[in-house]
């Protein structure tokens, strides 16, 4: 094996491919990436049995072949290389040399053959979607998602295919998040359901931060694969029955109040300070006109702050979990943001009124 | 006690102070802030017992207003976090009663508890200082920049984990040292008059705190010392530090004279070189190798996997042929720590320590010992 690279070309592929290799693990391949040329392109692949993430892109090959290189170490010294360094690597016996100018380095190497490849079934059903979209959907989800629940299937995200939309599921048990995405396709005869485990959905938002275009879904029966062109990412899917999310959506709501999503949210901040460190509870009363956010803790300190809402109906008092209520707020776009109550046992429905097809739904807490 | 002043003269002062406490700390008390209040000054004082701060809120905006005067003591991360969440521009008005102060803004309202101010302990065995001298605050803070990477981290030869405060002769110079490199910065310029002369060991925190708070600041800081502390002072703000207490080595014999093999080089290739090298290095005990040549100096690193890494790099360099051995972590800090274009660097055989020096920096010096390879 041997070709040459450009720094520039090489780093950010490498740094994403290489983001997916944990630091610790039991098996020494699972450190290394795997390095595969053949015609004129460099394939590279980081695996940690879970995700699994191959870039392709060009070099310039004077011999194909294969090998696995520790992941850490190849990054580093492509990182610390000078600009624009033109970097040569050559495979000679079981040793990776990389040179550079007037530096040479030599890289131990683990066998081709050694390094897992996450088995794949044929995809059953494909969706493209522009990745900004994709991106919107798992970042507006992505923090209900449950850590380290005994409820493993609680541990990441469902996503959904289902009459023509892409839809984003997740909840920890006391709050969930949905979102969706009209797919504009027709919807297909089968409902494709499947959940992706909670580091795939950190893989996948890490690499659609520098995406543009439309990006492909692929559903397989045990994976779910998304392609950007150049990377191509595997996650294995978590096997459970995730609960039915409808159920929990309320729909009895009929007291609706709008406000000013700055305003509430810096007041919640405020007032946050002073909440229980442990669980977090506010009082929020709402009366005509006004909603009075209070909290208190053991030490016997509390703070209060009245926030001016567009409200009529009659006064009702609900405790939240205060970090519930900002996490909502910090993702939610619009200027404004709709929360409806039923009563003060009942969850609370959170959206934003620009936005339609997204809701938010946060538990109750007796305080 | 009752006052109000902006948030904007608070809020500096305020988080400052509380940057010296302790996240975690046994005594409730050192999670507070002493908040005192006079007619014509608002101070806060925060500690972890080892060293102290106090902040004095600007009074010449005009912007405060002192009702009553008094004293105690806040939870101070609980009070910062709610006058950063505050409006830029709100008006905080404090009220204490019964123990309990209570802070208004706007819509905005809370209580904290509070403890007394007798109970805040200022730093044991505290003495007003006997030695004084008066230094230029920018230079300071490069001195000690430049320095600080030196000190040992927990070392049981507690005295090296600090930094020597060395002053004699019109000289002012600090010294930072792990037994294995060091580090010595003299004052810019030499004093004029004899203000103060004795060998105080400043902690660790004492340093990095001191760095950080004279980061950015211009004018002159008074440092005054005594056998137990040392305080340095500055517009607005008081900082004390208990000292070590020992007596730090003659770091002087540390420093070769006249090494006979002498290299000059890039700075910053050097480094860089360095740092791309470390990666394959032993990951125990960092060691790389140098061989020096005509000219040319050599980097190699390898490591029990049997990797390997080497960089050729051109120097000025006329002398016989050296290979010797060093912690390259050693290297790369010290060079990280200099600020000139150039460095040189002075050798006098494979078991004598390199003398590192800048050419446009006289008043630094490094010295890095070298390992067996």
């Amino acid at each position: 094996m041997k070709f040459s690279i450009n720094r520039e070309s090489l780093l950010r592929p490498l740094q994403q491919v290489s983001g997916v290799v944990e630091r610790r693990q039991t098996l020494p391949i699972l450190s290394n990436l795997l390095l595969r040329v053949s015609g004129s392109k460099l394939s590279m692949t980081g695996t940690d049995l879970e995700v699994e993430m191959v870039s392709q892109l060009n070099a310039s090959v004077d011999l194909e072949g294969d090998i696995t290189v520790p992941a850490r170490k190849f990054v580093d010294i492509c990182r610390e290389l000078p600009d624009q360094a033109e970097i040569d690597v050559t495979l000679k016996e079981d040793r990776l040399e990389i040179r550079s100018g007037r530096f040479r380095s030599n890289l131990s190497t683990l066998p081709a053959a050694d390094f897992p490849a996450v088995e794949v079934a044929d995809a059953e059903r494909q969706v493209t979607i522009p990745a900004s979209e994709m991106k919107s959907l798992l970042d507006l989800t992505a923090f209900a998602m449950a850590q380290q629940d005994v409820r493993y299937f609680l541990n990441g995200m469902l996503i959904e295919e289902t009459g023509g939309t892409l839809k984003c599921v997740a909840t920890d048990g006391h709050r969930l998040a949905m979102n969706y995405h009209e797919l504009g396709n027709g919807g297909s005869e089968v409902d494709q359901q499947v959940i992706i485990p909670r580091k795939g959905v950190l893989e996948l938002q890490r690499l659609l931060n520098d995406c543009d275009g439309d990006v492909e879904l692929a559903f397989g029966g045990s994976h779910l694969r998304l392609s950007t062109g150049a990377f191509e990412l595997t996650t294995k899917l978590v096997d459970g029955r995730f609960p039915d999310y409808e159920r929990v959506i309320p729909r009895n709501g009929d007291k609706h109040v709008l406000a000013n999503k700055q305003d509430l949210r810096r007041a919640l901040n405020r007032t946050a300070i002073l909440s229980n460190e442990k669980f977090r509870g506010i009082r929020v009363n709402f009366s005509e006109g006004l909603v009075t956010l209070s909290t208190n803790n053991p030490e016997q300190e509390d703070a209060e702050e009245t926030v001016p809402v567009d409200y009529q109906g009659s006064p009702l008092e609900i405790g939240f979990n205060v970090g519930y209520l900002l996490d909502v707020l910090n993702v939610i776009r619009g200027d404004t943001v709709k929360i409806t109550v039923f009563d003060g046992n009942s969850s609370a429905l959170i959206e934003d009124p620009s936005v339609e097809n997204a809701l938010y739904v946060i538990m109750p807490m007796k305080l | 006690m009752e006052f109000s002043l902006k948030r904007s003269d608070l809020l500096e002062p305020l988080a400052k102070v509380v940057g010296v406490l302790e996240k975690r700390q046994t005594l409730p008390i050192l999670s507070h802030v002493l908040l005192s209040v006079e007619a014509e000054r608002v101070t806060l004082c925060g500690t972890d017992q080892e060293v102290e701060l106090q902040t004095q809120v600007d009074f010449e905006a005009g912007t405060i207003q002192v009702q009553a005067v008094g004293r105690c003591a806040v939870p101070g991360r609980k009070l910062l976090e709610i006058c950063r969440h505050l409006p830029a521009d709100a008006e905080l008005s404090f009220s204490l009663s019964d123990a309990r102060l209570t802070l208004t803004s706007g819509a905005f309202e809370s209580q904290f508890s509070t403890l007394p101010a007798e109970e805040f302990p200022s730093l044991d065995g505290y003495q007003p200082p006997q030695q004084m001298l008066t230094v230029n605050a920018v230079d300071l803070g490069q001195m000690l920049g430049k320095s600080a990477f030196a000190m040992a981290q927990q070392d049981v030869r507690y005295f090296f984990n600090g930094m020597l405060f060395e002053l004699e002769d019109l000289q002012f110079k600090v010294v930072a040292t792990n037994g294995q490199r060091l580090a010595v910065v003299a004052l810019k310029e030499a004093m004029t008059e004899h203000q103060a002369v004795g060998r105080p060991i400043v902690p660790r925190k004492g340093v990095l705190e001191l760095v950080k708070l004279l980061d950015g600041v211009e004018g002159e800081v008074d440092l005054g010392f005594s056998d137990t502390s040392i305080v340095a002072q500055m517009t607005g703000k008081r900082f004390v530090s208990k000292l070590i207490d020992g007596e730090y080595p003659d770091y002087t014999k540390a420093i070769p004279d006249q090494p006979d093999k002498r290299v000059t080089c890039d700075r910053g290739l050097l480094r860089d070189a360095l740092i791309r090298t470390a990666v394959m290095s032993n990951e125990v005990y960092k060691n790389v190798k140098l061989s020096l040549q005509e000219d040319k100096l050599m980097l190699f690193t390898n490591n029990p996997l049997q990797e390997q890494a080497e960089e050729s790099l051109s120097v000025e360099y006329q002398g016989e042929a050296l290979d010797i051995g060093f912690n390259i972590h050693f290297l790369i800090e010290a060079l990280g720590a200099m600020s000139g274009k150039n460095v040189s660097m002075g050798f006098s055989g494979q078991t004598s320590p390199c003398l590192i020096t800048d050419p446009d920096d006289a008043q630094a010096t490094f010295v890095v010992s070298p390992m067996v390879i």
